[in-house]
Order: C-alpha cells, then structure tokens, then sequence
C-alpha cells in the first residue's frame, strides 16, 4: 500500500504544482504586483498580470483619448486623427470610422446592441455609428431649462442594456447626463457631493465679505471625469481629487452602493473597467493599476510609468483602460499612441474564481482556493478575507474567527463570536446555572455560620493586623471613600494628611496596569490595537502616556500656584491618583466584559467605559477644585492652562531632544574623522 | 487494482488540466508572442545589400572576406566572399534623412563625441573635421587621424584575418590637447544599420538570456537600448529609479533592467544568411552597447555600434542640500579600446548558432571551462534578519542549522537531487565576514551538515556579499566608496516601509577584507558568491581613488582566491567571472521586454550550457507558472526556491519581506512538482552543449544537444505533432533523433 501511496503521489505531487498553475501565462513582468497585507501596508505580491506586447503599434494613433473593449473588439477614439479605430483582437484587423465627421472624438462606447457611440467633444456633439461604422445620427446640447446655459463639452459615455447613455461633460459638476433610448435629455444623474470645507475655506467664509466671496472660485462637487456600465446597468463613475468617491457604484437611482468601509482610492484615476464578476480595475494617469474586488476592496496594484525607457507594461500618460471577456487589460498610452495589454495570470484568474464561486454560495471550493492561497501569499489580506469569510458560511466558526481577526472584518468576526458564544452557552449554560445556585448557597451558608458562630472572624482580624502592619493598606483605603465623597476626601488629603505618596505612586502604577492589560488583553472586536498592531510598541505607548500624565501633575501644581492656587505638588499628586479610582476599580471588569461581548452589545462597552471615564473626569475636576479652592471657572481655566502647559512641554523635549540627537551626531562625526585622518 | 487507480488518478487530473487550460484563447496567443519568447522567423528571400564598393579600394583580402576603404568619407565595406554580402554603414550618395554633419559620424571608421567649453555634446565624424592619414598594411590599414578644430589625435587600425575583421586604437594614441573633451568614440557607428525595415533581420543584444531587436520602418519611442557593458559604474551612475505615481502604493515597483553580462552584439540580414558577430575585446569595462530603433526621435535607421565611454556626466553638488549642475569627468577613463567584427554566413547567422560561434570563441581562449555542469536543484535557506518595531529592531530565527536536515532528507524521499543548498543571512549580523550567527547554531553543527550533505552527493554553500551593506552594517565614512560627487555610492528603493531603504557599497578596500574574514571563519566551504563577479565600480574617496577597471581586477582576484574552497557558484555574474565560477545563479529567464525588443533568446543559455550549472531566479517569487518550467527546459536551467523553516509571515518588517512565501511545509509539494517535471529531462542534458535552438511555430520549440537528445517545448494550448512525437498542450518531450 505504501509503494502505491508513493507511486500516486508522484503525479499527484506534479499535478499540485501544475494544476495551480496550469494555464498561466507567467515569466516575468517588468513591475512588481502589490497588494494590502493583513497588517494593512502595501506588500509584493505574485504578479497579477503580465504585460504583453504593445498593439497598434505602427498604427500612428495620435493622442487617442479613450478605448472600450467589447468581446473581441477595442474601439479605439483616435482624438488627433479625428477617427474611432475598431481593432480585432484575435486577426489585428483595423477599421477605421467616422473619419468624415468626427472632430475631436473623446470618449468611444459600442452598446450591448452593437451600436457605437462617440462624445465629440470640439463638435459639442454624440455621434451614434452603426455596427459597421455607417454614421446614424448626432446628439446635441440638450435643450430643457433644466440643463441650463452652460456649454456642451462631451467627453466619456457609456450605455445600459435599454439603451439610455450616460454622458460626462467638462462643464458639469451636477452629475453625469442622461438620456433615454431615444436621445433625448432625460436629467443629471449621480452628482458627487462636495466635500467638507478646510480651514482656510473656513475662514473665508466666516470672514469674507460678499463681494470677496464671489471672487473666489465657486466651491463645487468633484467633477466626474469618466464612467462605465456594468451588465446589470449598474454606473461606475470615477472622480479625481477625492480618494473616497474615486470610484462609485450607483444604482438606477444613482445612490452609491460601494460601501467598503476601506476603499483606498487614488486621487488621480482616469477610466475604470470592469471585469466579470464585477471587479473593478482603475487606472490612474500615471499608469498605476488598481483592481478591486465587486465591493471596493483593494486585491493588486500593477503598472506604473518609465519616462525615460520603453518597456512593456510601462506607460506614460494613460487616458484609457479597457477589459476584455478573458479578464485582460488594455491601456491607452496617450502620450505615445500604443495600447498596452495586460495578460491575467493564474494568479489572478484564481482569485477571480474564489471571489465567484463565493458569490456564487460555492464556499467549499472557494475555501479550498483560498487556503492554497495561504501558502503562496500568506500575507495578503484578501486572502484570509476570503478564506474567513469562506469558512464563516461554512460554519467553521473556530478556523474563521483568527483570519477575520487579521483582517478586521468585525462584523463578521462579531457573528462568528456570537455563534461560538452561544454554541457555548447552550452546552454549558446548565453547568453556569448550578455553579452560581451553589455558590450562592455556599455564600448564604457562611454568611448564616458567621453570624452563628464567626467563622470568618480570623479573615477580618487577618486583615486588620495587615493593614497595621503595613501602612500603605490603609492609605489606599480613601480610594473608597474618594468614589463617595471626593470633596471630603481632597479635603481631609490637603488639610488632615490623608493619604501618601507611596499609595498614590501605587495607584499611578496600578492605573497604568489596567490601561496597559486593556490595551493587551481587551477582545479585537473592542481593540484599538495599539499594542497588538504590527510594529506597535508597548513600551513607546506607555511611554507615551507617562510622560504627559506627569506634565499635568506638575504643571497643574506651577500653574495653579501662580493663579492663587492652595494646593502643594504633594496635594495634587495624592489627589489626582485616588481621583483615577473609578477607571482602575472599572477597567478590569471592561476588559474581561470585552471577551463575552459582540458587536450587537457594543453600546455596554461603551457605555461602561464612558462611565469611567467620565467619572474618573468628574472626580479630577472636583478634587482640584477642592484642593486649590478654585471656583468652578477658575478650575476649568486651571485645567486648560496645564493642559497648554503639557503641550508646550512635549513640544520644549521634543526640541531638545532632536538637539541633542544633532549634537551626538556631531560629536561622533567628529570622532570619526579624527579617528579617519590619525 | 493498483494500475487501475493510477490511471483514474492520472486520467481525472488530465481531464482537469484540459479543463484549465479551456480558457485560453487569444490571451494565450498574445503572451506567446510577447517578447518574452522566441518568435518564429517568417521565410526569408534573398537579401541582397544595398551598399557597393564602388568609390572604395580593395586594402585586405583573407580567405573569406574582403577589406575596401573609403578615403575621401573615411568609411568601410566588408566583403563576405563566401557569400558575397557587402557590409558598411550608409551609402556614399544617398543616405537617407541624415544631414551632413551625422554622414560625417555614422560613416566614419572611427567617430567621437565631445563636450565642448560649455559641456554641450555633439558628435564629429571624420570627414570634415579630422586630417587623416592612412598606412596599408598587409592586413588592412592603419590610420592617424587628427580633429584640429577640437585638439584631440588618436590612431588606429583595422585588421582582417579569415572572417574577422579587428579595430582598435593604437596604445597610448589618444591625446586632448585643446578645450574640447571626448566624451565617447565609436568605430564605424553604423556599420550593418538598416533604414527602416527594407532589409528583413535584426540586432541581438546582451539583454538577459539574449533578446532579438527585429528592424521595423518605425515606432514611437523614447530611448533606445543603451546599456553598459557588466553595468553600470555607481560611482557616476543611479540606478533607473521609478517616478512617484502619486498613488497609495510605494514607488519602488519597477522591475530592474537586465545587465549586459556579455560585450558582444549581433547583427544579422536576413536569418540564415549574413551575420556579424560584434565582440568588444578591449576597454569593454568603459564600453556602452547602443542600438537605437528606427523611430527613436528624427532617426530611420535601425542601428547598433559599441561606445567606449571615455568620460560622463555627473551632478556636482554646488550646494549643501546636494543640488548641483552637470559636468563632465575631469580625466577620461584610460581603456585601448578593441572591437571585432566576425562574418558569418549561411547557418551560421542566426542567434543560436551565433552562440555556439561564441562559446567556441570562450572555450578556445579559456574565458569558459568545460564540464563544470551538474543539473540539481538549489534551495536557499534564510538564516536570520532584523525586525523592525517602532523604535527597536530585534533580530529574529527563521532557519536553524539543526533545521535543514529533515528538508533535505523531504526531498530526497520525494526523489530530488542532487541538491545545491545555500545558506544564507547565517553570518553574526549578515555582515560578510563575520562567522555563524550563534542564535542559529554552532560551527560543529555547521561541519556536520555539511559533512552530511556530501555524504548524500549534495553540496553547502555559505552565502557571501561582500560588496552591499545596509545603513546599521556599515560606517559610512570609513567604509562606502564615494562617487566621482564624493558622496557614498547609494542605492535608495522609495519604500519609506522598509526596514533599510538605502544599500550602500563598500570601498574595494573593505571589500576584499569582507572576503578575507569570510575565507577564514568558513575555510573549506564553498561559497555562493553575490556581487563580487557582476558590479564593478570604482571609487573616489579622496587619497583612495580606485577606477572601475582596477576595482573588476581586484574583485576578479578575490574571486579567484575564493576557488581554493571549492566554488564559488556566482550570482548572474559578467563575463570575465565565468571562468572562476562553478555555478550561474540567477539566471535571467526574459529579457528586460523593451517595446523595441520582439524576442527574448537563449544566447547566454546556449553559451553556457555544459560549461557551467544554471539556476533560475527563486521560483516562489513572481508567479510560479507552467511556462516558467518548460522556459527552464528550454534553457537548461536549474529549478531554484528561497525556503525558511518558520513561517513566512515572520518574514514581515524584516528586510527580508519582499520573499513573501518561503516556508519549507507550504513549498514542500511545489518543489517536489517542479523537480518531477523538469529534473529528469535536465539530468539527461547535463554536460551536453546546444547545439541548435528554433522556433517551429509561435509557442513552439525545438533544442538540439550534442548528445543526440532535442527537446519539443509546447508553449500553446493545442498538442502539437513533430518528429512523428506528440507534444502535450503546455509540455515538452525529450527524443533521441532518428528515433
């Protein structure tokens, strides 16, 4: 049997290796493929496409503005030969059309029906052209009030399946235009919003006179600069200048329903494409390529530009980018006249194939796709993505949860916790029950024996004599009566001696242990990940803490001493730490609480924590009202001038400390040219 | 029974590789006719040259060829007599869409560039600008020619021997002795240009394994192919850096161009026909190789000349921050530049035949040592790097010594070897020089791997870089050699991610101590040489100028001391290193895929094949394809994979990362895969010369060995009959001729 094992493992082995990659099209390429890591930085990756060989090379195409590519065909808007050039993927045949009445044609579209549109964009005019380049009719400027006045600059277009054309112009910020199957204007459609104002637009609107305002540029949404549209007749449209509305997915209401929490746009894409399965490839001017997945996720970065040398693959200023049915990409180097295509890899094509096949509900196969993924590009964050996201509808709730961590997908990470919480709970919730009845019993048990007989007297005098015996116990014990009455206990710290400054220093310790074990230890669905982050640094966090918590102490002690202040430096350092009692009592308890919780229980986490915070707030500001005997306005200028105060302090060491790093630098140049001419 | 569930298992996964491959369709056409493959040549008419001897005078004559010269143009014809094909540069009457002054240079038997007063560049042939005067010898002729104007003399000769015709300047002939300074000199610049594509054929130049620019009438293009001969001189030169794309991805994603390992070119008119072998004998360390497309700015000439680069220009800073103007070098850089010419004809001219003519060349004049070839498999381990943290790096384990065993001994049961094990990042901080990383095990441990592996016929080879460091492994004032600009040679990726952006180079000095610590702390262990035999540059620290020509000495030198321990196998190394070399790794499978470039070739391949073993790039890197095998068998290459034993996320924030899938459990199969596919055919190969190499059909291949053995390669989607053999879609089969 193991003779056989070994004998049908050759093949098996063999057919691993080329099964995965069997019809890839791979050597090399001349740019490296990046990805996002599960860590969230851009990390290579295998090579998504390949370049292949330049097309229409020595058809002298002169600043061609846009290319669409339909089943075996590119159509190609040849803008400085005022031509479409049609193009036969599979035969190179070329055709040329609408060389008689195109002028500068910008944008070029052929409809699901075969129809080729054109926006000519210095005649102000669409022409439509038959599928064998007859010219059939013009579109002009639309004609209703509702346009307005503004001047008819076509530039991209697109069409649906029913024949309405989406046109973007160059004067319109409103949205891209409409109109319905018979040519006639039907309104804009999926405006992008303008954003928030800057500080200086700020300003320039608090301040400004009216008639300064209306010298300033008007402040108007991006303008859409291109388009495409889907099979389902879904409309992607691409902005510049806005990295969150680069891409958008509108619906035939034209509500954007690309909603990745994580899309990283470009500020400069040009043309989107779409592949099957709705993935959306974008490509900037500068040749960079983005592929996302159907719901804005990052999957591979490709391409880029050489100005100084002519390779495959390479570009240097891209108007255009197009796909083809098989998943290949052709880019439009407008600069130099050439289509550039991008050949899909088995890399890629797999990818594509488990991102369908979980579309489809086929999680098995596409789990099996993602975990050999795993091996090759382990650190990918689509690929533990898909592989968790895989395994979450397969119910493999345990294998799930560690890979939808790494990539923070909470929403699912939060359900996959909820199914193995209850999965839990229903096979323990009995043994909870009779554990908290007896414990309960046992505790009414020695509650009844105590009264009766004091059993637990030795454990109230134990803890008696410890307290004698160790004075800091009972120096810690105003924390209790702190949390009651604040006001009575700055009170008896500044005028009766309450407390210690070993007890405060311990519960400065103590406070920092509880941040730092929540920090650590706090479940990833509430996590911040300021430890736990790659490359995070526990010691610069608490570092980092430490340093203005020890401004504010001191500073509030200087300051409120030249402000009449009553309080000493000891007052405040006592004061201050038993004001932190709430948050060190509360914070365990947050941090445990975190590990039963989901996202649909976030309101308790948050609210607990609030409450902590907020009375660790309230405790600080009222003891330092008490101990300096401020009023309630004195205290809050008190509070905003330490806090000026840690500002201008970090600001002072940071100084000093790049000083200092100058001057050892120095020093040991000096050191080492010295030691150099010896 | 057992026959039977091999069959079903053999039979289910053709069905499901024909099922993979269903979807190619033009995608697959398209790569096959990318230039990172061969293409098939279209059949050829007779080409006739378009040049005559009429004007010239018949000055050498050898068995095979004829010398006639030009006085009044001062230009050349070349006669094949075999075959009666009449090579020059441009026609004497009606050389197309060149004005007077470029004629002047493409004519001319030798032509330079200059820098004037004010450091502008133009070029001087030598009609109109230089007395010259010529000696005929009984050879060919010599010549003295004397640029008044620009105040430079030189002298020289041209030599016909057989199928051979030499240039050269004479020794210590050069002289500048006015204001003008010679940027570069070339000899017959474009001797064998065509204008557009009215005569069918092309250049081959040393780009990666060898690459095929095919003449074209035009194109629109940017820059030609111009690359230095074994790279370029850091201490003048950057490197190609990539522009920002202003995009959320880092902009160090170009892939680097290909090094000219070699100082040859060809040029052929009409495959099969009339070839010209062109090899750069003398002064190749200062020479450029320069093949300029038809198209490339007002030029219709496809052209090819080998430059020797007397002087460049370099940024002298002029203000703190760095910026500054261009100047050229003070002195120019002291070469005898020797260049020839060798007529082939018939067979003989085309790329593969080119190559077997070359490695006779390097075989007869011991530039390359027979049978130093053994097929295997290389794995490299990765010992230990840095980690980076916010503030903090901390060093980390990714393979024991104690480790490598069991994976070896994984491969051996799966039936691969013999195996060429490389360690690398083992030294004490990955410093060359250094001695074993302690956190990885101990130098007894070290003897008995080795001990082991020899004993199971494999070889350990210890990593060594002595030429790199990053920013923690090197005192920049001590130990960088400095550019002409007296900063250190630098070499920035823009990552602002990486743990060390920056690679700098240490001095030629520190060098060859790197090497001497290394042979120390691992006498007896062959090494895996990087660098040493493939960059040379020269170095301007002040009171230590070191040219590069005296830096490719020294570190030819260490190299040979190095041989005393069994190696060195040496990392894409240049030319003059292949004779010390046991090993070629990293060898180029493409070419660096210029738009001007239609082909990748195995000129290098055939060179080197039964000289020396050849390993690919790692195969886990990139993309691991079916087409990357059978390019190995097509090249006789050696499959290769970079391996750790701990996982490959621990890689992240080491300097190590872009080596994104390395662990030995996630590769085990793929390896044991790419071993079955290829290693049988190799094993077969090893020791044996190529003697053939064509392209059938787009896609398809054929490669003769001098043992009788030709491989079938099948590129396409579709088998393919040939020989009375059937070649599986996307496979390849080895057969015996005549069988």
């Amino acid at each position: 049997m193991m003779r056989l094992t070994r004998r049908l493992m050759l093949p098996i082995i063999a057919f691993v290796f080329l099964g995965l990659t069997f019809s890839a099209m791979a050597l090399e390429s001349t740019a490296y493929t990046y990805t996002v890591s599960d860590d969230r930085r851009m990390i290579r990756t295998q090579d998504a496409y390949l370049p292949g060989s330049v097309l229409l090379r020595e058809a002298g195409l002169m600043n061609p503005e846009d290319l669409h590519a339909v089943g075996e065909w590119l159509f190609i808007a040849d803008t400085g030969n005022h031509r479409i050039v049609r193009y036969h993927l599979k035969t190179g045949d070329t055709l040329m059309i609408g060389s008689e009445v195109l002028k500068a044609p910008t944008g070029v579209y052929s409809s699901p029906g075969g129809d080729i549109y054109v926006a000519d964009y210095a005649a102000a005019l669409i022409q439509v052209f038959s599928p064998d380049g007859r010219h059939i009719k013009s579109i002009g400027q639309p004609e209703t009030a509702a346009y307005g006045s503004k001047a008819f600059k076509p530039q991209k277009l697109a069409a649906d399946s029913f024949g309405n054309l989406y046109v973007t112009t160059e004067t319109n910020y409103e949205g891209v235009l409409q109109y319905d199957p018979q040519g006639r204007y039907a309104g804009f459609f999926g405006a992008n919003r303008a954003g928030g104002l800057s500080l200086i637009e700020w300003i320039q609107e608090t301040f400004f006179t009216q008639a300064q305002k209306e010298k300033l540029f008007s402040r108007n949404p991006p303008r859409i600069v291109n388009l495409e549209v889907s099979g389902e007749d879904l409309v992607y449209t691409v902005t510049q200048l806005n990295e969150r509305q680069a891409l958008k997915k509108l619906n035939m209401a034209g509500v954007n329903i690309l909603h990745a929490p994580d899309f990283m746009g470009e500020r400069n894409f040009v043309d989107v494409a779409l592949l099957p399965g709705n993935l959306m490839v974008a490509v900037t001017e500068t040749g960079a390529i983005v592929e996302y997945d159907a719901q804005g996720r990052y999957l591979f970065g490709f391409g880029g530009r050489a100005v100084s040398s002519d390779r495959n693959g390479l570009t240097s200023v891209v108007s255009a980018i197009g796909a083809d049915d098989e998943g290949n990409l052709y880019l439009l180097d407008k600069q130099r006249g050439l289509v550039l295509p991008y050949l899909q890899t088995d890399f890629a094509r797999r990818a594509h194939q488990g991102l369908s096949l979980y579309q489809e509900g086929e999680y098995a196969q596409a789990a099996e796709i993602w975990r050999e993924y795993l091996r090759t590009s382990p650190r990918a964050a689509f690929v533990h993505r898909g592989y968790g996201l895989a395994l979450w509808q397969m119910k493999a709730y345990d294998e799930a949860r560690s890979h939808l961590a790494r990539v923070r997908e909470m929403n699912y990470l939060s359900d996959t916790f909820w199914e193995q919480r209850n999965a839990w709970l229903q096979k323990n919730l009995a043994c909870i029950l009779i554990a908290l009845v007896l414990a309960s019993a046992l505790g009414a048990l020695l509650r009844k024996q105590h009264r009766k007989t004091g059993v637990l007297k030795p454990l109230s005098n134990g803890w008696k004599a410890l307290k004698a015996r160790i004075p800091l116990l009972s120096n810690l014990l105003p924390v209790r009566r702190m949390m009651r009455h604040p006001i009575d206990t700055a009170y008896a710290i500044r005028h009766e001696g309450s407390g210690s400054p070993a007890a405060a220093g311990l519960l400065y310790l103590m406070a920092l242990l509880v941040w730092a074990l929540d920090m650590a230890f706090s479940a990833t669905l509430f996590n911040n990940g300021l430890f736990s982050a790659p490359g995070a640094n526990p010691i610069i966090a608490i570092t980092a803490l430490m340093v203005p918590g020890a401004l504010f102490i001191v500073g509030n002690y200087y300051i409120s001493s030249i402000n009449d202040g009553k309080g000493k430096l000891r007052h405040v350092f006592i004061t201050l730490a038993y004001a932190l009692a709430p948050y060190i009592l509360l914070t365990p308890f947050i941090t445990l609480l975190t590990h039963a919780l989901t996202l649909n229980e976030a309101f308790i986490n948050r609210f607990l924590r609030m409450f902590s915070v907020g009375y660790t707030g309230a405790l600080v500001f009222v003891a330092l009202q008490e101990i300096h005997s401020f009023t309630f306005w004195q205290t809050i200028k008190n509070i905003l001038l330490t806090l000026a105060f840690v500002i201008l302090a970090i600001l002072a060491i940071m100084i000093l400390y790049m000083m200092w790093h100058e001057l050892i630098s120095f020093v040991l140049t000096l050191v080492e040219e010295v030691s150099l001419r010896a | 029974m057992r026959k039977r569930l091999i069959s079903l298992g053999c039979a289910a996964m053709i069905i499901l590789s024909l099922c993979a491959s269903a979807r190619a369709g033009w995608a697959q056409q398209m790569e096959t006719r990318s230039n990172r493959y061969t293409q098939p040549d279209a059949p050829y008419e007779q080409v006739v040259s378009a040049l005559d001897t009429e004007g010239f005078e018949l000055v050498a004559t050898s068995g095979m060829a004829q010398l006639w010269l030009n006085r009044e143009m001062h230009t050349i014809r070349l006669i094949d007599t075999r075959s009666g094909y009449v090579w020059g540069a441009i026609p004497l009457q009606d050389a197309r869409n060149l004005n007077t002054s470029w004629k002047s240079y493409a004519a001319a038997i030798v032509a330079l560039e200059c820098f004037d007063s004010k450091f502008n560049e133009k070029r001087y042939g030598l009609t109109g600008n230089a007395a010259v005067t010529y000696s005929l010898q009984p050879d060919g002729f010599s010549f003295e020619a004397h640029f008044e104007a620009l105040g430079i003399r030189l002298a020289g000769y041209y030599i016909l021997r057989d199928n051979v015709l030499t240039c050269g300047l004479a020794p210590d002939s050069f002289r500048e002795e006015g204001q003008y300074l010679v940027k570069s000199l070339a000899f017959s610049p474009y001797l064998g240009c065509v204008f557009g594509d009215e005569t069918p054929g092309w250049f081959l130049l040393p780009d990666g394994p060898g690459a095929l620019m095919r003449f074209r009438a035009g194109g629109t293009y940017i820059s030609g192919y111009d690359q230095r001969v074994y790279g370029k001189d850091l201490a003048i030169e950057t490197l190609e850096t990539a522009q920002s794309l202003g995009v959320n991805r880092p902009a160090d994603y170009l892939v680097a161009e290909k090094q000219a390992n070699v100082p040859v070119y060809g040029i052929v008119h009409g495959v099969g026909q009339h070839g010209l072998l062109v090899e750069i004998e003398d002064g190749e360390t200062y020479a450029s190789i320069a093949a300029t497309p038809a198209g490339l700015g007002n030029t219709r000439y496809n052209s090819i000349m080998a430059r020797f680069e007397y002087r460049q220009k370099y940024s002298k800073a002029t203000t703190r921050s760095g910026a500054g103007s261009l100047v050229p070098q003070d002195d120019y850089n002291r070469m005898t530049p020797k260049l020839s010419y060798h007529l082939l004809t018939g067979p003989a001219a085309d790329y593969d035949q080119m190559a077997v003519y070359y490695r006779g060349l390097l075989l007869d004049e011991g530039r390359l040592l027979p049978g130093k070839e053994q097929a295997g498999l290389k794995l490299e381990f990765l010992g230990t790097d840095i980690q980076k943290r916010t503030l903090l790096k901390t060093w980390l384990a990714f393979t024991h010594l104690s480790d490598i065993p069991p994976m070896v001994e994984a491969l051996e049961k799966a039936g691969i070897g013999p195996l060429q094990v490389v360690l690398r990042q083992f030294s004490h901080h990955n410093k060359a020089g250094e001695g074993l990383s302690k956190a990885l095990g101990r130098e007894q441990e070290l003897r008995a791997l080795q001990t082991s592996l020899t004993d199971q016929g494999h070889l350990l080879l210890v990593y060594l870089d002595p030429v790199r460091a990053n920013r923690d492994q090197i005192r920049l004032r001590v130990n960088a050699a400095n550019t002409i600009a007296k900063s250190p040679i630098v070499i920035h990726r823009l990552n602002p991610d990486l743990v060390y952006p920056e690679t700098y180079f240490f001095r030629p000095g520190t060098v060859a101590d790197n090497v001497a610590g290394h042979q120390a702390r691992f006498a007896g262990f062959p090494a895996a040489v990087d660098q040493l035999g493939s960059r040379f540059y020269a170095d301007h620290t002040t009171g230590h100028i070191v040219n590069r020509a005296q830096a490719q000495q020294a570190f030819l030198s260490l190299l040979s001391g190095l041989s005393n321990d069994g190696g060195p196998a040496l990392y894409n190394p240049a030319l003059p290193a292949w004779s010390l070399a046991t090993a070629y790794y990293d060898m180029p499978l493409t070419n660096s895929q210029y738009l001007f470039e239609d082909d990748t070739v195995p000129f290098l391949p055939i060179v080197l094949k039964g000289s020396l073993s050849m390993y690919a790039p790692p195969l886990n890197i990139g993309v691991s394809s079916r087409e990357r095998l059978l390019r190995l068998v097509e090249y006789g290459v050696c499959p290769s994979f970079m391996i750790t034993q701990s996982q490959s996320d621990a890689l992240t924030n080491t300097p190590l990362e872009d080596w994104y899938s390395t662990n030995f459990s996630d590769w085990e199969q793929r390896i044991a895969g790419a071993w079955q596919t290829v290693g049988p055919a190799l094993s077969k190969l090893s020791q044996s010369h190529i003697t053939a190499h064509e392209v059938l059909e787009t896609g398809r291949v054929r490669v003769a060995y001098d043992n009788g053995l030709t491989i079938l390669i099948n590129y396409t989607s579709s088998p393919w009959v040939c020989r009375q053999t059937t070649v599986g879609e996307l496979d390849f089969a080895v057969i015996r001729e005549g069988q």
